[in-house]
């Protein structure tokens, strides 16, 4: 039982007026049942993933999206890369909770690559087949329907193969930002340290397609934060009778139970490669035989990470910024979780101005600048230089 | 300020919730409990295992199609898709 003190009660304990408590409750209570059997009768289930695109390219399960939106011609172009391991609606979660929205409405030609859902013809490939492969190939053909380089922008593990790809090829692209992306994997927490100290082979976690089952996927990332799922109900429960809120949260919620399979040999490759042998933060990541140095990445560099973030925590995502060899390299941090760099009021106020402002300044288009100076929370955005780090 | 005992479930969840996490946490990631876990992983494939091939080997044994032979077929037909489809890029 938790106390609270309020100036308006001046006796040592009183409980409410049970007639002004009731009425309000019945009240409130009517809404929530209404909207709870709204949501599970799927009458009204949010809608994800709205925001007009075409299909412009597609290999094995993966696909290129163009958002178009009304979008004109000739914008700076923006490629995404969302993570392997859940589905890549969390950039345009909701109409109006949509990061690829506030990319286009600040003038961006958005393209992002979704990796579709891997099975067993994905189960052997490797990570090079994403950072050698796909990106490359989806890279190309936003250069040539785009007519310009696009600056390319990855979360998670999408971000790590975006880091890869940059510091292997000599053809730069003219930004690349990382948004939480797991870079000294030692601090990563159970996740990591389970496979770290060899007390589970990366190959004991496959299942019969070779690939990683999305349930382990979950219960891994449950670990991290064993009341998290119980939070999220009660917090559901809670504002329940605000319909958008409660379309807010089952909408996030639904996306975070939706794990897509990982596939099997780059699962493997990433425990060897990035946890077991901390390839990331020694600044060196052997792929197929190639040695990538994250010194190699000479194009300008944005990292930004969460301080809530409990997936990939701050002590791992810091370091990024001070293992590339820009010449501009800065880091971030946003007073947000993995996710809320995404969606919701963090990524509106303070991740969409920050990373656009910033793109502004280094592809120096005084019109994206514009568009982005007016809504810069300049409070909560801490930007450090790369010396500051070293 | 006197205090004021809160009606508010929700309220006293969290409280309780914001004490009880980040002992959660800690223990998530302590030896004994990545141990623990790592024997229910191996525990758990191991009894998935022995209930598959238990029930694959009776279905194929009554003739019935099993799980496995299924995969097999599918791989087959994958690879299959797989060599078409490179020959088709190639001409």
């Amino acid at each position: 039982m938790t106390v609270d003190s309020r100036p308006e009660h001046s006796g040592s304990l009183s409980f409410p007026n049970p007639v002004a408590w009731v009425r309000p409750s019945v009240s409130r209570n009517t809404r929530r049942a209404v909207n709870g059997l709204r949501l599970l009768g799927g009458l009204d289930r949010p809608r994800t993933g709205c925001t007009a695109h075409l299909v412009v390219w597609r290999r094995d399960r993966a696909t290129l999206r163009r958002y178009r939106a009304g979008a004109t011609g000739g914008r700076p172009p923006l490629l995404l890369v969302p993570s392997l391991i859940n589905r890549s609606h969390i950039w345009d979660l909701r109409p109006g909770d949509s990061f690829v929205e506030g990319l286009l409405e600040r003038g961006y030609d958005v393209f992002l690559i979704d990796w579709g859902v891997a099975d067993q013809r994905d189960a052997g490939n490797t990570m090079s087949t994403y950072v050698d492969g796909h990106l490359p190939a989806a890279y190309a053909v936003v250069e040539e329907l785009a007519g310009a380089r696009p600056a390319v922008l990855g979360h998670c593990f999408g971000g790590v193969i975006a880091i890869l790809w940059a510091a292997t090829v000599a053809h730069q692209p003219p930004a690349l930002v990382a948004l939480g992306v797991p870079t000294n994997w030692a601090e990563l927490g159970p996740l990591s340290k389970i496979t770290q100290q060899g007390r589970i082979e990366p190959e004991d976690v496959l299942d019969d397609t070779g690939n990683v089952p999305p349930r382990t996927l979950l219960r891994a990332f449950q670990m991290l934060r064993p009341l998290g799922d119980l939070a999220g109900y009660v917090t559901l429960w809670d504002r329940l009778d605000d319909r958008r809120s409660a379309q807010a949260i089952w909408a996030l919620t639904d996306w975070a139970h939706d794990h897509v399979p990982f596939p099997g040999a780059a699962f493997v490759e990433m425990i060897n490669r990035l946890s077991r042998e901390n390839g990331l933060f020694t600044g060196e990541v052997v792929l197929d035989g190639q040695v990538r140095e994250l010194a190699a990445i000479r194009c300008p560099f944005l990292n930004v990470y969460g301080t809530h973030d409990h997936v990939t925590p701050p002590a791992s995502v810091m370091p990024l910024a001070g293992l590339a060899g820009s010449e501009r390299a800065d880091t971030v941090a946003l007073q947000a979780g993995h996710i809320g760099l995404l969606v919701g009021g963090t990524a509106r106020k303070r991740t969409l101005p920050t990373v656009t402002q910033w793109l502004a300044e280094v592809l120096a288009a005084p019109q994206l600048a514009a568009h982005a100076a007016g809504a810069v929370d300049r409070v909560a955005a801490r930007p450090q230089k790369k010396e500051a780090l070293r | 300020m006197p205090p004021r005992l809160t009606t508010d479930w929700t309220k006293i969840f969290f409280a309780i919730e914001g004490r009880l996490s980040p002992r959660l946490e800690r223990m998530t990631r302590s030896n004994a409990f990545l141990d623990a876990v790592a024997v229910a992983n191996g525990m758990s494939r191991l009894t998935s295992r022995t209930v598959r091939d238990v029930g694959s080997g009776v279905r194929e044994r009554l003739g019935l199609p099993s799980s496995r032979q299924v995969q097999r077929l599918q791989r087959s037909v994958d690879v299959l898709a797989a060599r078409l489809s490179a020959g088709g890029d190639a001409s």
